[in-house]
């Protein structure tokens, strides 16, 4: 009978869904049963093995190396961290701040036309050209960029066959003679380390700074504009402050890959070291844990310092 | 009186698209100019080219008779109210009404001052130390205006500068920019898309129409002497008489238009038509109507008595309220 | 109260030394294969043809005995002794630095080498060697070996240098240029031991009697030394292939080197060559030693007797660039190697090498006041950063 009280609740409520649809009910009655269970694997990862072997890295940075056996005393001490001011390992530890400063810096003023380009004028299949070109080298394999880097830097590699083609082989020498920057080739000097570092982290710089650009309306910019800014100023007073979260965002991945990275300087440079790397000799054969715990924490503590001004700075409020 | 901006033959394509097509415009100084059409016409084209966000493919365009069309926006004594108001949210509200004077660099304390009146004159005094988010639509309204105007502009550009609010508070803020234009002296310039706004607050209008400019006039003559039916048809909604109508109830030649409002509902002795639809509007009844095979709209007021749909119907108007359009 | 905590560590130490004479015994007699064998070894040392199909010596051993080799890579001595510890491994193909402290930590059995037929091929000079041989037990078969040998370019040599004073001191080259920026250093703590080695023989005064055995006095006089090469050397080499790319494309003419990087740039055709100069080079001896609990002892055995009777140590020195423990497998034909190849790996300069072992502060030479390995770690990054 098509008036049954049966047939009637059919038509008001779906039915045959299951045992998968009445979990689906519960999930939909209860949310909050649902967003246990999606979160407490990540958050067990996370907080065991994260933040677990964070903690142990922190602690064993707190013991010292008998001078005497080598062997690890496991009384806690600031001794290890004593060591980090020895000059040697200072020089190790400004030498990373100082090129992590600088290859930021850079990939912002190469990375801000790219993005800046791409968030307003590009369209449809130069955008997609755009990513394509950005996204491309993050395809590669990282070794395999950083020896064909080699190869383009070497003493007899492209860029001085470039240089001597162009009779301007004098340019590149005055260059390298340069104290500190320069050196025998382009390849062993701090200008070929930096060089590799920007273009290696170039892409994390232009995504984030594309994303935020494109969240600023253009109309803020004819604004800007109608009431008397130049381009330049319009940029000061109103690009750069809203697109400062785009440019955080990347600063921190450029900032802290390259204060973590020990493969580029080990393979372009002059071999004196960087924090990566000397984390990874005291760790190997030296048994020297405690001091390479150490060195893992200033980059820890650096960041921690950099977001803290940044936020003081002003740099998430438009977020 | 000269002209404050003067269009000479412009035009401006995208492409193909011919947004404006040659142009000729002249706002008089101290004029409260309407520019009316619908979406796409080009009105707001022409704003921007006084604006310098575009520059025109053909033709010459001047403020106060100085030809602009190759000075940059940041140079040209225009401001504009955008239709979004375009406040920067990183700056305060006081902030963002002294940006002109800050790119000048005016001092600081000097300009915060100023900034204050200006949030006086637009009645939000006191409101200077809080961000864009944290303000009403309408006082956002306000505050674009104060920023617009804090410049002293020789031409003030507002772009649909009500389209966002509600109907309550557009019909306030349609008298008070009224009250200020006519305090300030200012040249203002607005594009909108709603004929009632362009007819209650302009001087002159001009009705936009695929790119070029269908009429220009004042309030009343686009009202009830449209040139065009497309203009009969865009302001006001008036009903279009076709020419075979015209004829044989009138003996002219041509088309006309009848506003709406002109239509009475008569015992007898009207035209009968059929009612097929209907609305009651508070004030007054719209009419949805079949004449003699035509659709007509007429709005009538409440006394008139009931009527069903389907039902005939007696309607009648002054033969002086037919207006012929003339080259049709 | 330190000084008694000192002690006492001390005599656990020294327990834990005698305490190894008593292990567990060596095994008496061999039976079936247990089917398969478990080894702990330097990446390119057991290759089964799938890297290079010349290059195989698992495949036929597999077929023989039924023993299937399971393989699990190690890139440092450390990871050697961590593998080792978690257990589960048969073998190990430990350096010199990490056998003794395999030993010490009793991880490895006693062999009996009267189940290897083969043992008495074995290199004399490698059979009692001291980082197999404790108290007259061995613990494994010698492996391979090779020398820290020096590379330098034959167009700017024209002959062999005879010192490596070219890689030490600022000097003019044979083709009238400087050094300077022109020789490189391996970017290793060891290399240390290359500049006290040097020093043994140019500064006698010192009393230098091993490289891996230093006083505080002669250490500082090896970090000046090298703190002079610093000036002269533009990039340390830490991976093989960049040393044979700075050697073809920075213009580099002279270094220490291994073997293996010789071989690769002759055979692509580069003018270099190898040499042992007069003051005798750094080297490197690995054994295969066998897991005190190695659950398959007659693989163990059988893949030991393999390695010393089989192609492999010939056809390994041929890819590795390194000296077979068994000298017959240079000359008889069974695999690639020949004599020649072998003199060009350093086989006839042994007694010029001073194999690589830890430097540990207590040692024999210097009255237990050796600078420890972590020292060298930290203070040749300063000499490297130029501290």
């Amino acid at each position: 009978m098509n008036n049954s009280a049966n047939d009637r609740r059919g038509a008001v409520i779906s039915a045959g869904f299951g045992l998968a649809g009445q979990i689906s009910d519960v999930f939909w009655r209860k949310p909050v049963i649902l967003l246990l269970l999606m979160l407490t694997p990540p958050l067990l990862w996370l907080g065991v093995v994260y933040i677990g072997s964070l903690l142990a890295l922190l602690a064993q940075s707190f013991f010292s190396i008998d001078e005497f056996s080598g062997l690890i005393n496991y009384h806690l001490t600031l001794k290890t961290y004593g060591e980090l001011l020895n000059p040697a390992n200072l020089d190790i530890i400004l030498r990373t701040v100082l090129m992590a400063a600088i290859v930021t810096l850079a990939s912002v003023i190469v990375a801000f036309p790219v993005a800046f380009y791409a968030a307003r004028y590009a369209r449809g299949r130069w955008k997609a050209l755009f990513y394509l070109g950005v996204m491309l080298p993050l395809w590669s394999s990282y070794l395999v960029k950083i020896y064909a880097w080699k190869l383009i830097l070497a003493k007899e590699g492209i860029l001085n066959w470039f240089f001597e083609l162009t009779h301007l082989k004098w340019l590149l020498d005055a260059y390298l003679a340069i104290p500190l920057i320069g050196g025998n080739s382009l390849s062993v000097s701090y200008t070929g380390t930096f060089l590799v570092f920007l273009y290696v982290w170039l892409p994390f710089m232009v995504l984030p700074m594309q994303a935020a650009l494109e969240r600023v309306p253009a109309n803020f910019l004819e604004a800007s504009s109608d009431l008397g800014a130049t381009p330049w100023q319009t940029f000061r007073n109103v690009l750069l402050p809203l697109a400062l979260p785009g440019v955080i965002a990347g600063s921190i991945f450029t900032f802290s890959l390259t204060l973590g990275d020990y493969i580029i300087p080990q393979i372009i440079g002059s071999s004196r070291l960087f924090i990566g790397q000397a984390v990874y000799s005291h760790q190997g054969t030296a048994g020297n844990i405690p001091l390479a715990a150490a060195f893992t924490v200033v980059p820890v503590v650096i960041m921690g310092f950099y977001l803290w001004m940044a936020k003081r700075k002003g740099a998430f409020d438009a977020l | 009186m000269k002209p404050a901006v003067t269009f000479i033959n412009v035009s401006r394509y995208f492409g193909s698209v011919k947004a404006v097509n040659e142009v000729d415009l002249a706002i008089q100084e101290g004029e409260f100019f309407a520019m009316l059409g619908p979406s796409g016409s080009g009105k707001t084209t022409c704003l921007r080219l006084i604006a310098g966000f575009e520059r025109p493919t053909g033709g010459e365009i001047k403020i106060l008779d100085e030809p602009i069309q190759d000075i940059p926006p940041y140079r040209r004594n225009v401001n504009t109210v955008f239709q979004d108001y375009a406040l920067f949210p990183h700056l305060s509200v006081a902030e963002n009404v002294a940006y002109a004077l800050m790119i000048r660099k005016v001092d600081k304390k000097q300009r915060l001052q100023q900034a204050e009146e200006a949030l006086e004159m637009v009645r939000l005094g006191g409101y200077g130390d809080r961000r864009p988010s944290q303000l009403s639509g309408g006082q956002r309204q306000r505050v674009a205006l104060a920023r617009a105007l804090i410049g002293k502009p020789a031409v003030l550009l507002l772009d649909e500068p009500l389209g966002a609010l509600d109907l309550k508070l557009r019909e306030e803020m349609q008298e008070e920019l009224k009250q200020l234009q006519r305090a300030l002296g200012i040249t203002f310039v607005f594009v909108t898309h709603d004929q009632s706004e362009a007819l209650s607050m302009a001087d002159r209008i001009a009705v936009f129409n695929e790119g070029e400019i269908a009429q220009i006039g004042t309030p009343q003559d686009i009202y009830h002497r449209p040139e065009t039916e497309f203009v009969a048809n865009f302001v006001g909604s008036s009903n279009v008489l076709p020419a075979a109508l015209v004829r044989q109830m009138s003996g002219r030649t041509g088309i006309a238009s009848l506003r709406p409002e002109s239509i009475r509902v008569v015992a007898e002795g009207g035209h009968t038509a059929i009612v097929t639809a209907k609305s009651f509007l508070g004030s007054a009844t719209r009419l949805s109507l079949d004449l003699y095979g035509a659709g007509f709209n007429a709005l009538v007021d409440n006394s008139f008595g009931s009527v069903e749909i389907g039902a005939p119907i007696q309607i009648d108007w002054d033969d002086a309220d037919m207006h012929l359009i003339e080259g049709a | 109260m330190t000084s008694i905590l000192k002690k006492i560590s001390v005599t656990v130490l020294a327990s834990t030394f005698l305490v190894q004479g008593a292990m567990a015994g060596k095994l008496a007699s061999l039976g079936a294969g247990e089917g398969q064998v478990n080894i702990v070894a330097w990446p390119g040392y057991i290759e089964r043809g799938e890297t290079d199909a010349a290059f195989d010596w698992v495949t036929k051993f597999e077929e023989q005995t039924g023993c299937k080799v399971q393989v699990k890579n190690a890139n440092t001595s450390d990871e050697m002794v961590a593998l080792m510890n978690e257990g589960g491994f048969d073998l190990v193909t430990a350096s010199g630095d990490a056998s003794l402290r395999l030993i010490a930590g009793k991880r490895l059995q006693e062999i009996n080498t009267d189940l290897i037929p083969s043992w008495k091929d074995i290199d004399d000079r490698l059979k009692d060697a001291p980082w197999h041989t404790v108290d007259g037990a061995h613990y494994g078969t010698p492996y391979m070996w090779g020398p820290n040998v020096l590379m330098y370019n034959t167009e700017v040599f024209k002959e062999a240098p005879t010192s490596w004073n070219v890689v030490f001191e600022e000097m003019t080259l044979p083709d009238g240029k400087s050094n300077k920026g022109r020789v490189q250093a391996y970017d290793g703590p060891i290399h240390v031991a290359d500049a006290a080695n040097y020093l043994m023989a140019h500064n006698p005064d010192l009393g230098i009697t091993s490289p891996y055995e230093l006083n505080p006095d002669q250490y500082k006089a090896a970090l000046d030394l090298l703190r002079e090469q610093r000036k002269l050397v533009s990039r340390y080499w830490h991976d093989a292939f960049i040393q044979m790319d700075d050697f073809t494309n920075e213009g580099v003419v002279a270094s220490g080197s291994w073997p293996f990087q010789v071989n690769i740039l002759q055979s692509q055709g580069a003018k270099v060559a190898s040499t042992i100069p007069a003051e005798g080079a750094t080297g490197w001896a690995d054994t295969t030693m066998m897991h005190a609990d190695s659950e398959n002892p007659n693989c163990a055995y059988m893949w030991m007797e393999h390695t010393l009777s089989s192609n492999l140590m010939s056809d390994l020195s041929v890819w590795f660039g390194a000296n077979p423990g068994v000298p017959a497998a240079c000359t008889d034909g069974r695999g690639m190697q020949t004599a020649e190849g072998c003199t060009t790996n350093g086989m006839d300069d042994f007694d010029k090498i001073k194999f690589w072992t830890t430097p540990v502060s207590k040692c024999a030479s210097q009255n237990d006041t050796c600078v420890p390995y972590y020292r060298w770690v930290s203070d040749y990054i300063g000499v490297i950063g130029g501290r």
